[in-house]
Formats: C-alpha cells, structure tokens, sequence
C-alpha cells in the first residue's frame, strides 16, 4: 500500500543509502511510530492466539508499508536493518521510561526477572543489554548489527545472512560468538 | 578491556576452539595464547558463556518485552518531534488518548499535545467532524477557554492537538480533598459559565462539562479544556430510546455519564442547555462532595438522571438556599424549565456571591468604623469590584492596550485584598454603571437587518431590514417578538434610525444622492422629509426640542457638528474638522444633562491614524478627548441615562471585530462588553437594554480543478469571523489567514484538505499572504512588532522569518514571479502609496500614488493594482515594473476589498458582486471583454486564488448574517 507515509519512507531510505545522513533522522520517527503501534497489535495477537513466528514484526512493518511491486530487494534489506535499529531504540526507550518510573530511574540493577527470562540467567536486563551491546559495538560493529538484526529485529539466521549480504555460517559463528560476549558481558556486570 | 584487535585475536581463538572437543581445546588454547593470559582469560569466559548459551536471546527482543511494550504508559519519548513540537515528557491520559507537554522549538514555549487514539480517529466522517469544530473552538477567545493552537496529523496520520499548556490541577484533583467552600465554588462556576457563554455565542457547545475539564490555576483562573472535542468520543443514540451502545459501553463511559444531560442520554440533538445541566452537577458536587445523582452503577445513575430528584442538597445547611434553588433549576429534567442561557445562570451565581460579599463585608465594615475609618466609599468601590472584576480580568489579559484600565483593575483588585489601601485611592470615582449582561436574544432571524433603534420603554424595536434587493421597516414588539412592516420595501437605504423619547415617531436617515436625509414618521403614518445633507444620524437634545449630527461637505471635506431646532429647523455649528481630520459620520450622542455632545474623532497625527471620543460643551463649544484609548474605529455611541458612561460599537485594532464597549465619563477607563468575534454595528439604549445588529461571518474554503465547474469545489477548512487573504504556495499548497483566538494567523493546507498547520501562532496579526513562484516562501503583513510590516516566512515551517520594511501601514504584498522584487501597498498616510522592496531586504522605494493591492505579471513585466478607495471609482491600472505612472487604466466593477489576479499576460480576474451574491469575472486586456467565470448563488466570495499552473481554483465562500438583537443587562 502506497500511502504517504510510505512513499516518504521509500524515498528517505534511498536517500539515506545514497549517503544522506539527515535521511535517518527523518526515517526515524517515521518507521518508529509504524512500528510501535504494529509490535503492540502484534503483542496483543500473539498473547491471544499463542502462535510464534519471530520475524512477523517486521514482516508486517515491511509488507503494510512497502508497495512490493516497486520494491527491490536492496529496500527490503536496508528496511529491515532500519527497522531492527529502530526496534531496539523503541524498547530500549520503553524500558527507560518504564523503570523510570518505577525505580525512580535505577535502570542498571532492574531485573526482568518478573518480566521474562532472557535465558539461563535471567539477571540479564534489556537495559544492560542495550549498554553491553554499545561495547560490542566499538570493537566487533559486525557482529553488534547481527544482533541488531537477529534479537531486536527478529530476523532469521538466514535472513540476516541476506541482509547482511553474507553466508548463513559466517552469520551463525558471528551470532553465537556475540552472544557469548553479551552472555559473559552481562555477567560480569551483575557480579561485579 | 577488550580492544578492537584484541577482541579479533579472542575472537579468531574462540572460534577455533569451538570446533573441539573439551580435551583438545586445552592443548589449542596454550598454543594459541601463548604467555597472554588475559587473552586467555577472555577465551574461556566466553566459552563457558556459550556453553550455558542454548536458551540466551533465543527469541526476539519485543517477545521479552511484551509487558513493556504492552503496558506502555507513553507512546512517544522524550526528544520525539511532532512537527514543531519536541515531547518532553508525557502528562497523563485523557479520554481520548496520551497528554504530553511539549516543547514549541520555534516559539519556545511549552505546548499540550493530546494525541488522539486510533480508537476515535477510524472514523473518518468523525474525523472530520472534529476537524471542523476544533477549527471553529480555535477561534474561540476567551480567558477562561483553553487555547487551542492547532490541529495537526503527524507524519503517520496520527490526529493531535497542541494547545495551552496549564499548570495547576485538575477540579477533579481539588475535589479530592472534600468539597470546596462555597464562596470558591462559586467563583469556579462563574468563569466556567463565562467560558461556555462564549462558547455558546458562537454556537459551540460543550457537551462533556466534567471535574477532569476544569483547570484550576495557582492565579485563581479557572479555564475550560476540550471544548467539542466531545464529538469525537460521543455514542450516538438513536431517537426517543436510550442507545443499546450507551448501555454496553456504560463502563467506558462511567466518568461521563454522571454529567450527562438527560437529553444527552435520550436525544441525539443537545443544545447549550445541556451543558448547564452538566455544570448544575459539577457546582452540586464541588459544595457538597457529591454528584446529584451519585449511584453504585451507571445503569442505575441513567435511571437516577432521568428520573430521580437531586439528592443531598438539603443536607448541608452550609448552602444557602438561593444557592441550593440555582442547582435545582440547572438540574431541572425538562430543559426548558432549566435555565435557558448560561449568562442567567451566571447572573443568578453573581448574585449569591454578592450577597455572600456583602455579608462578609458587614463585618468587616463595622469593624472599620470602629476604627474610625470612612467605610462608605470602601464598600460602594468595593461592591463594584466584585461586579467588575470579572470583565476586568477578561479585559486585562486580552487587551494589552488599555493601560489606563487596566491600572483602574489593578487598584479595585489591590482594594478587594487590602482594605487598608483605601484611603490613598481617592480618585476612583463614580465608577459607571456596570452592564452585566444576562441574555443575549434575538430579534431578528432572517440575517438580513441593516440597523435598528429600540424605544425608550424598552417595548419596541425598529429596524431596517433587506429584502429581494430593497429595503423595508419593520417594528418588533420586544414582549413578544411580533413584527409589522411599517414602511414596505422600496430603492432606499437606511442609514439610521432613532425613536422620539414619547415613541409617538421614528426618525430616520436614508441615503439620497450620496447624502442623508432626515425623515419623521409617525407609528403606522407615512414619512415626511425634514432635512438634507444630515449625513450621520441624529442625536436628541434631553427636552427633544434640538438634535446634532455630522454634516460632510465632499467638496471641500468639510465636516460639521451641527446643531439643529426641530422646530424651524435652524442651525447652528458647534465646531468643524478638516484636513484629514474627521467627525464620525456614525453621529454623535447628545448627554442627558445636556451640556456636553460626544462626537468620535478620526485623525491622522503625522505618523498614526486614529479615531478618539471626543466631547464639545454646548455652552462654548470646547472640545474635551474623553480617555486615553485611542480606537481604530468607532461606530455609533450612545450615552447611558445616568450619564456614568458611553456604549460605544467601536473595534481598538483594524483586524478586530466591532464589538460594544463602555467607556466611563469623565475618567475614559473602558471596559468590554461583548467578547466574541461576531461585529456589533450601531447602539441604542432602550430601557435597561442595548439594541445593536449582530453580524457573525463563516466561511469555507474549498478547492475545484479548472476543468470542472468552479462551484463544484471541495471544502477543505472552514471558520469563522474573518479571513483575511488567500494564495497558493506552489501549485501543491494553499496558504490563508484566518481568525484563531484574538488573532489572525496564516496557515498551510494541502489542495486535499490534509496537512493543515498553522505557520504563525498568535504573534501579532499576519494576514495578506503572497508567495514565491517556487512556493518556497511566504509573504505577508504583520503587526507583531506594533506596525503593520511585510515579512517574510519559509512556507515548510514558518521559520527563516525575515523583516523587509520597518515603517507602519504596509499591506497586501505580492512577489515578482522572478523572485527579486517585493511590491505592497502602504495605508498609513492620508494617501495610499504603493512600494517596492527587493526579495533579500533593503530600502523600499516608492512606486506609484493613490493605488493599492498591487499584483505582479506572470512575467514580471507589469503591475496591476486597484485605486484609492476614497475617490469613489473602481478603477483599476495597469504599471509597468518600474512603476509611476499608469500605462493603462480600466473602469471594471471590482469589489473594494478584493484583489485581482492575473490569469494570464492577457487577461485579469476580478470579483463583482450583483444582487447579493458575488462571482470571479475575467477582463480580457487585449480586447476589453468581460466574462463570467464562477455562478455563485446567494454566497458570498472572501477571497480567491488560481494555483501557479492555473489547474486549480481556491476559494472562500461565506455567509454573513446580520441579527437585530437585544442585550439584556442587569445593572
């Protein structure tokens, strides 16, 4: 569907590829709303009808607000890299504002212990998440955009594979040695 | 820490290390790292990380954080941008959806946004419904009303609105620590009804009065929030039952529904009535700490509302009981044995506090003269503070011009804190007898009055009425609002008229070869000339045995104030003005004590033009200017019988309404009257009434493309009051400017009637706007430095705001299509002057004399512009660029007030009006012909533009209905 809000976006993501940085800046609150107001809706379904299908989020995003005609594959890669960003500034905002509130803006010690585990430790945090995959960021930004890609935007291996115009081993080892870093990262900050 | 080729080296081991098993990785591992054991160390932290791996990140980031996400609180964040607004934090819900506080980057000022859920906003037909009425309570003005700023769609067509931001509580909030005394609840009733009185006069009503509605701020202001916007939440019912969607959605709706009019719930039609039900329920629950119809369920508060007599109001023995039978007659079932105006409702409010006041005061007072303080003065002044005071705030905050009262309020209010005050203020006296109007009727309905008179008796009116193109007399009884025809239509025009004191005559004044002529007839007789060249109506001396009025000889532009026996009819001058000084051809007013003839006074004092009050003794004919308000124009005036003060049809800016006013005699100290954006023309006093004709103006813009009929346009925005210039920006964007709040502000929309924000925010009056060939900018006069200026604004956002000229008076600018140059006309000077300025900035030049509302060429080359209205033609001619004199000139019908337009190198548009109705006519340069384009019917055209590729036609149609009516005072 090509509504206006689509074409701008279609037209600011080809202006962001062709090195125009104030491009995002624009995109930003654009793709941000669409995708707030789908991953609630998507929530909301999801709980309802306890179905899981990790990459429908931004599936959905790219399918209500791109005309697939007029698309190429090189939209759809850059689109999922925006909106995989944009997710994790949606629920990394979120998250602040949330225990903002609650704790009175102690975000670091917060735990999603009440909330869901992130896996065997549940002492990990979105938060420290966020911080720890800021670190990562500065020496490995490869490996700190597959995980972009794989949690926050809910990509498949070979999904992000496509978008990151690489083999599906190469995005396994990556993903697997990020999260050990993000799994030893986040440790050392909660013990230490 | 992990550098960036420390982590490539770890992360090469790691890697590798992974592919063995436990035993070989020990042996890899020394090879590997060598003597670098925080290598090392690294490595195997993160094997044993990954080892305890399998279910980490597992699923994506928004499954985590479904309650996150799902309980989210704010949809938007801090720093996030809604067009010019930056959120800062959110404020809380409403009905309607998330309240944040914002930031106005271009204004710098702190804004509200309510974003309208998607819930209210799938509706389009209810969208637009919305759109429309937020559009007409933006132009409300009012201090007790929340401003709205603007209506806007975010970037992902997500309705909002800014508006003013309020700091203070919520009466919900304030009522949460028990019920308000009754002297405070009182006075929050009071400015919510001055609030919805506003509203009404306007048409708008409420319809969701609530605790959670009112704001109460630390100043003592109390404004009213979310006015109409009840439009967009309301469930429909059908007629004559009770809607099935009310019942089931009962729970949703709980916090409403005890407010609810009874015909709310039953009928799909409210009126103003309902909304002061809905305050009778609020006033209830701020004394007493209850809704009267305080019930466990909203199924049985319906039944209660429908049905049950109030409860509690007998219980506190705190209300007085004048007090208690103001609730039970807002609260009445039938709403016409409720109150019928919300100003009686307020009037009988005042009352109560008055006597609360005074009782109060009693005390106070003997405890003055035990002090041996003179109390009499005190508390007549202070008597009429609590009267006043109201309008005197009102006044203050809306009117920063009148100093003099301002200061008279501050005095009176300084007088209601500190009663020992009193005895410095010794020259605050008689202060005029204050109108506190209660009703507001109608007298006329047709829309079609010209002027009118009321007798002394307050029994009869007398107006002027159109009809089919002519003219006719006709008497209202005021008792029962019958009407006769005593002088059928005829070619006339009525100028005015007036009654004889023992109503036994009407005297008028019609037009007869561009002079007046005055006429008596007596009731139901035929009318008999008396005199010539009485151009203003006539005043009456207290016997009735003389009259004054304004004489102009055109000629020489000598006007007169004359003085004239009714029996012979002699004359004689009491004084005259010249040379672009003026007597108001409205007419002067003659004092009751008969000493002193008020006349308005236009001037032009070297740089400013103003009109004053000014009054002549009879006795040596020196003249006397009557306060410190200067006015931009007076209509008529008219003195109260006890000779306090003047009711005054005057406006005190050129973009503001007429609207009516008292000003106290001898002190000048002014204070409003009326408060709406409708125009008052013409006063008399009839009794304890003021008779005037009320004209209220709407108007739509609509859009047809070339190809079509013109009249089949698409409304895109309406409003209402005036609008002043229409253009397009580009052929994508239209730009006007129209009244919202007391201003004029220039707004964008789309030709689709989307993208709709308003580029100037109340700073000043912005109006006549024109813009580049490229769209990219806009041109345009404002006021907001104090002088009429050309400005510049980019059209996107209303930024890049550049000053062009720096003097006063200057108008209508258009843009060469090449983009250099800039002309406009200028109005300050007793002669109007055309002027150019170069698109960047730089000295104007003067262009052309006598000549306005210049418009450029499509090539540059040549400037059409209209000529000076005060020669009485029509012309119009035609400059070359570098201006001076004409090259051409064209004698075509052109409405004064309306620009032209080129349509092409050859050919102009023009608006002539004929038979009431108005249409956009085409004169062709080449061959003189003329050609109808639009067939308007009945409306009036404001304003037009054809878009720069002349595909499309905008357009503003409006009505302008002209009502006798009749304000009741109490004084």
């Amino acid at each position: 569907m090509a509504t206006r809000s689509a074409e701008s976006i279609t037209q600011l993501l080809a202006r962001w590829s062709d090195g125009d940085v104030n491009a995002l800046e624009k995109l930003t609150p654009l793709v941000y709303d669409e995708l707030h107001r789908l991953a609630v809706a998507y929530l909301r379904r999801e709980r309802r009808e306890h179905t899981l299908q990790p990459t429908a989020l931004v599936n959905e995003l790219y399918l209500k607000i791109f005309d697939q005609q007029r698309t190429t594959w090189r939209n759809r890669a850059q689109f999922f890299g925006v909106a995989a960003q944009l997710m994790r500034r949606i629920l990394v905002d979120h998250a602040r504002a949330h225990y903002a509130s609650k704790r009175g803006g102690d975000r670091f010690l917060v735990s999603l212990r009440q909330i869901a585990a992130f896996g065997a430790q549940p002492d990990a945090d979105l938060l420290a998440l966020h911080d720890v995959l800021n670190r990562l960021e500065t020496i490995d930004p490869v490996q700190a955009r597959i995980v972009e890609l794989r949690f926050f935007g809910g990509l498949t291996i070979n999904e992000t594979a496509e978008v990151m115009q690489s083999s599906h081993a190469t995005i396994e080892r990556e993903w697997r040695t990020a999260k050990a870093f993000l799994k030893r990262e986040l440790t050392r900050t909660f013990n230490s | 820490m992990i550098t960036h080729d420390s982590w490539q080296r770890i992360k090469e081991i790691f890697q590798s290390a992974q592919q063995l098993t436990a035993a070989e990785r020990v042996n890899f591992l020394d090879q590997a790292c060598g003597d670098d054991v925080s290598i090392r160390e690294e490595v195997e932290a993160l094997l044993t990380a990954d080892e305890s791996n399998d279910d980490f990140l597992t699923a994506p980031a928004y499954e985590f954080a479904a309650d996150i996400l799902a309980g989210a609180e704010s949809e938007f964040t801090s720093g996030h941008k809604i067009g010019p607004y930056t959120i800062l934090c959110p404020l809380g819900a409403g009905g309607m959806g998330q309240i944040y506080l914002a930031e106005d980057t271009k204004l710098r000022r702190k804004v509200a946004i309510k974003l309208i859920s998607q819930q209210f906003a799938s509706d389009q037909r209810r969208v637009r419904r919305f759109e429309y009425e937020a559009l007409a309570v933006s132009s409300l003005n009012h201090p007790n009303i929340c401003v709205i700023y603007e209506v806007g769609v975010t970037e992902n067509d997500r309705h909002f609105i800014a508006m003013e931001y309020i700091q203070g509580v919520t009466l919900r909030e304030q009522m949460s620590r028990g019920p308000l005394p009754v002297p405070k609840a009182l006075n929050i009733a009071i400015q919510v009804s001055a609030a919805l009185a506003s509203a009404h006069a306007s048409g708008i009503v409420h319809r969701d009065i609530k605790p959670e509605n009112i704001m109460l701020r630390p100043d003592g202001y109390v404004k009213v929030l979310d006015f109409g916007l009840a439009k967009l939440t309301e469930v429909v019912p059908g007629p004559n039952e009770l809607s099935t969607n009310l019942r089931t959605e009962a729970g949703m709706l709980m916090g409403t529904i005890k407010y609810m009019s009874p015909e709310q719930l039953r009928e799909t039609k409210v009126d103003e009535r309902s909304d002061i039900w809905s305050l009778g329920v609020v006033l209830h629950e701020m004394v007493t700490g209850k809704t009267p119809f305080d019930t466990p369920t909203s199924n049985d508060t319906i039944a209660a509302i429908l049905a049950a007599q109030p409860t509690h109001l007998k219980l506190s023995a705190e209300i007085p009981s004048q007090l208690r039978d103001i609730m039970t007659k807002s609260l009445e079932k039938d709403r016409d044995e409720r109150y019928q105006t919300v100003m009686k409702f307020a009037s009988d409010l005042r009352q109560v506090q008055i006597r609360l006041q005074r009782e109060a005061d009693s005390i106070f007072d003997s405890a003055m003269e035990v002090d041996g303080e003179p109390a009499g003065l005190f508390t007549r002044l202070k008597s009429q503070a609590l009267l006043t005071t109201e309008f005197f705030i009102s006044e203050i905050r809306s009117h920063k011009t009148a100093a003099v009262f301002a200061g008279a309020t501050a005095v009176l209010a300084v007088l209601l804190l500190l009663p020992a005050v009193v005895r410095q203020i010794t020259n605050v006296v008689n202060p005029p007898s204050v109108f506190n109007v209660v009703e507001m009727k109608p007298v006329t309905n047709a829309g079609t009055s010209i002027c009118s008179a009321g007798s002394s008796d307050g029994q009869w009116i007398v107006s002027a009425e159109e009809k089919d193109g002519k003219q006719q007399l006709v008497l209202t009884s005021t008792a029962t609002l019958t009407s006769s025809v005593i002088l059928p239509p005829s070619e006339t025009r009525y100028l005015s008229i007036s009654f004889t004191r023992d109503n036994n005559y009407i005297y008028f004044i019609r037009s007869e070869n561009d002079r007046g002529s005055l006429y008596r007839l007596p009731l139901f007789g035929t009318p008999v000339k008396l005199k010539d060249a009485v151009d203003s109506p006539i005043s009456w001396s207290p016997k009735e045995d003389q009259f004054t009025f304004v004489r102009l000889d055109s000629n020489t532009g000598l006007y007169s104030l004359i003085v004239s026996s009714i029996d012979d009819l002699s004359e004689r001058v009491l004084a005259t003005r010249s040379n672009g000084v003026a007597l108001s051809v409205y007419g002067p007013s003659w004092s009751p004590d008969g000493k002193v003839i008020v006349c308005p006074i236009r001037s032009w004092n070297g740089e400013k033009y103003e009109v004053n009050l000014s009054g002549f003794s009879l006795h040596d004919g020196r003249e006397q200017i009557i306060g410190s308000q200067p006015w931009f124009s007076i209509l008529q005036i008219a003195w109260q019988p006890d000779m306090s003060g003047l009711v005054i049809s005057a406006r005190d800016e050129a973009t503001r309404p007429f609207q009516l006013w008292q000003v106290a005699y001898p002190s000048g100290a002014v204070q409003r009257i009326t408060n709406d954006l409708a125009d008052y023309r013409g006063v008399s006093l009839s009794g304890r009434n003021i008779i005037t004709v009320r004209s209220e103006r709407k108007w739509v813009l609509f859009v047809a493309k070339s190809a079509d009929n013109y009249e089949k346009g698409r409304s895109i925005a309406s409003g209402v009051s005036l609008s002043y210039g229409l253009a397009w920006a580009g052929n994508d964007r239209i730009v006007f400017s129209s009244m919202g709040q007391d201003k004029l502000n220039i707004s964008r929309i789309k030709p689709d009637g989307t993208d709709l924000v308003q580029l100037t925010v109340n700073v000043g009056d912005n109006y006549t706007p024109a813009a580049t060939a490229d769209g990219k900018f806009i041109v345009f006069s404002s006021n907001r430095t104090g002088k009429f200026n050309i400005w510049r604004m980019s059209t996107q956002d209303g930024s890049d705001l550049k000053q062009l000229t720096f003097t006063d008076g200057n108008f209508y600018p258009s843009v060469s299509p090449d983009g250099q140059w800039i002309v406009y006309d200028n109005q300050q000077g007793p002669k109007l002057t055309i002027w150019r300025v170069p698109f960047e900035g730089g000295v104007p030049t003067n262009f052309a004399a006598d000549y306005r509302m210049p418009e450029y060429s499509p090539d540059s080359q040549f400037i059409a512009a209209r000529y000076d209205l005060d020669s009485g033609t029509k012309d119009l001619a035609i400059f070359s660029a570098e201006g001076n004199q004409p090259l051409r000139k064209i004698q075509i019908p052109v409405i004064e007030w309306q620009r032209i337009q080129w349509l092409s190198g050859h050919t102009l548009a023009y608006v002539k009006s004929d038979q009431g109705s108005s249409d956009i006519w085409s004169y062709d340069l080449d061959d003189g012909s003329s050609k109808q384009l639009t067939h308007f019917k009945g409306d009036l055209l404001f304003a037009y533009a054809w878009s720069p590729d002349r595909q499309h036609l905008a357009y503003q149609l409006g009505t302008k209905t002209s009502n006798v009516v009749l304000i009741r005072s109490e004084q």
